[in-house]
């Protein structure tokens, strides 16, 4: 068998229920989505709104426990381990960016990108010293001991990045990560996540409603109300 | 989670929201620098109460007397029986003798208490010297005496530097206690006043042993004996009992004091306990309100992996050193309060002609000991926030926001 084909991501049969209103009214997030996604692979995830991407990209970093199904990353029935161990997890198999970036206020830019590395155990200096690295591959080092509210959108965007693979995750996954971006930020993250994918071999999982990505990546999945109705490989 | 981190998180987040912390910090330093100056103001009043009851060798010291009994007798065998016991390492002794001055007031005479005492007897009762100089320094010169203050008025003697040097005459009545026979009389003694000893001290006049040769002094009235360490006295004390003898030891009076001390600096701490809990509460009111303010970075915090435990590690260390900074302000505020209140009552004091005292007392102990308790305060308080911090799930805040 092709080494290639090894699947990371396994999802059986994820269904989401959201009971709202003391449980006179139920949600169907996700209605039994079953999925395999190999290591390697750049996958696009698109779809109308509250159809459920965001619940199955939380579904797959161990975020949001499904009601039903099981989620296994790299063979690993993810929902089995605790709580704490998950987080571990996460923090090593996972690097996430999302639509608009949270930073922890009181720290500089160099700092909040260093935490998933403190999260790691990481001492302080060499967890700061790997995250001004990080910040001069993204040419962001004039803004190491600014606060990260300070910087423009797009800049926020690319030290979001760096935090999110300064740990150096096999999977990264984005949810909107181009959304408050204009054309040319947007195109910059997109060719970050691309080169990533590309030489780093890193799987790539990202949520967009710009058209425009919808072929950038190996695989195209389309969402609606809670189900997946069209799983295509893109040619080339 | 590295402790250098948490240590520059705490700090970066309490000098972050800094007005809010400042003033949370000055409600822990009215706190803490209430109970260290009022309970420094108890160790200072226990203090000035210890030194007015006993002087240095107190602790030390065992009062031998006979009683009321007619058979035993504080003679030289006794002595030698106590000095045979170990950890006795010196035994001091005072016969009272009845005296009759030829001088006095009008030209009266009047009864005063005279006193025969040995070496280190004034020493051991902690006398001390108003004008003049004590035995110890004396000359081979004979017949000195030493003169209470509050002799020499009943005997029309001035008060001053101009008593040293000058004469009275005595006659002496050794009772037969001290004889251990007849009474013994001897008239028209002439003493030569070398010192006078402050008011507060035993009341009469002294003579040294040594200028006694000629006196039939066979047993003493009272003895002192100084044991090794202050932990034997009452070993020392039962043996000397079991002899037949009675005995005091300023200790136990001492032991009464530090009591009724303890409950005076509970009281008096209780008043600040209060004024520190309010500020545990404002504490708390600050924690949680910064908790709120955070929500948002505790829930980025944890989708970036940090765990839960390590959430809850970060809002205790911010509340511990809040508790630290506010412990440490206290405590340099209420001793430099102390300070300053003992250098205004002092200077008081003497102007008004009084002796300057050390009314406040900061044992280190005791400021390490609040330090800590400021430190648990802080953690106490920090735990609710931190748990309440530990129990955010991330995707309800994000969902909300």
């Amino acid at each position: 068998m092709d080494k290639k084909e090894f699947n990371q991501i396994e999802l059986h049969n994820i269904s989401k229920t959201f009971i709202v209103g003391k449980g006179r009214h139920n949600i169907e997030a996700l209605i039994d989505i079953s999925l395999s996604i190999t290591e390697g692979e750049f996958v696009v995830i698109y779809g109308p709104s509250g159809c459920g991407k965001s619940t199955l990209l939380n579904t797959i970093i161990g975020f949001e426990k499904p009601t039903r199904g099981r989620v296994l990353i790299d063979g690993e029935d993810l929902y089995k381990l605790s709580e704490d161990i998950r987080s571990e997890y996460r923090s090593h198999k996972f690097g996430v960016v999302y639509q608009t970036q949270n930073w922890v206020k009181s720290l500089n830019s160099r700092e909040n990108v260093a935490l998933p590395l403190i999260a790691q155990s990481f001492s302080y200096n060499d967890a700061v010293e790997d995250a001004e690295r990080f910040i001069h591959k993204m040419n962001l080092q004039e803004f190491l001991k600014q606060m990260p509210t300070q910087l423009s959108g797009g800049e926020q965007q690319k030290l979001g990045l760096a935090r999110a693979l300064i740990s150096k995750p096999k999977i990264v996954l984005g949810d909107e990560p181009t959304g408050n971006l204009d054309s040319v930020s947007s195109d910059i993250v997109i060719g970050f996540l691309k080169e990533l994918n590309t030489h780093y071999k890193r799987t790539v999982i990202i949520i967009t409603h710009n058209h425009d990505y919808w072929n950038i990546g190996h695989r195209q999945i389309e969402m609606k109300d809670g189900k997946i109705i069209k799983d295509s490989k893109n040619s080339g | 989670m590295d402790k250098k981190f948490l240590i520059i998180f705490a700090i970066r987040n309490l000098t972050f929201r800094k007005l809010r912390v400042a003033l949370t910090i000055v409600g822990m330093l009215i706190g803490i620098s209430t109970i260290i100056f009022l309970v420094s103001f108890a160790f200072g009043l226990e203090g000035m109460v210890k030194d007015e009851m006993s002087n240095g060798n107190a602790a030390q010291l065992i009062d031998v007397g006979t009683g009321n009994s007619q058979i035993v007798k504080l003679n030289s065998a006794s002595i030698d029986q106590i000095k045979q016991l170990s950890d006795v390492k010196q035994i001091e002794r005072i016969a009272n003798v009845a005296a009759l001055s030829r001088t006095g007031i009008n030209g009266k005479a009047q009864d005063i208490s005279f006193y025969i005492v040995s070496k280190d007897y004034l020493n051991f009762s902690g006398f001390s010297i108003k004008y003049g100089e004590d035995f110890n320094q004396q000359t081979t010169e004979q017949n000195n005496i030493l003169i209470n203050e509050d002799v020499l008025s009943r005997l029309g003697l001035p008060d001053s530097n101009s008593v040293l040097g000058q004469e009275i005459a005595l006659d002496l009545i050794i009772p037969k206690q001290i004889t251990d026979g007849d009474v013994a009389k001897f008239e028209n003694l002439k003493y030569k006043i070398i010192g006078v000893i402050k008011t507060g001290s035993i009341s009469g006049v002294y003579l040294s042993e040594k200028d006694a040769n000629q006196f039939p002094i066979k047993s003493y009235s009272k003895l002192k004996v100084y044991v090794n360490r202050s932990g034997q006295v009452e070993a020392v004390r039962k043996r000397i009992e079991a002899n037949g003898l009675k005995t005091e030891y300023v200790g136990e009076a001492t032991k009464q004091v530090e009591q009724v001390f303890n409950i005076f600096k509970i009281a008096l701490g209780s008043f600040g306990l209060i004024a520190l809990m309010v500020a545990g509460l404002g504490m708390l009111n600050t924690l949680t309100i910064s908790l709120l303010e955070r929500t948002k970075e505790v829930a980025t915090m944890k989708l970036i992996g940090i765990k839960s435990k390590s959430i809850k590690l970060i809002f205790i260390t911010e509340a511990i050193t809040m508790g630290l900074f506010g412990g440490l302000c206290g405590i340099i505020f209420g001793v430099g309060l102390s300070k300053a209140t003992n250098i205004v009552v002092n200077n008081l004091a003497t102007r008004s002609g009084g002796d300057p005292t050390v009314l406040f007392i900061t044992p280190i102990w005791f400021a390490f000991l609040v330090l800590m308790f400021s430190i648990v305060t802080g953690a106490v308080t920090g735990f609710y926030p931190a748990y309440r911090a530990s129990k955010i799930n991330p995707l309800d805040v994000m969902r909300y926001e």
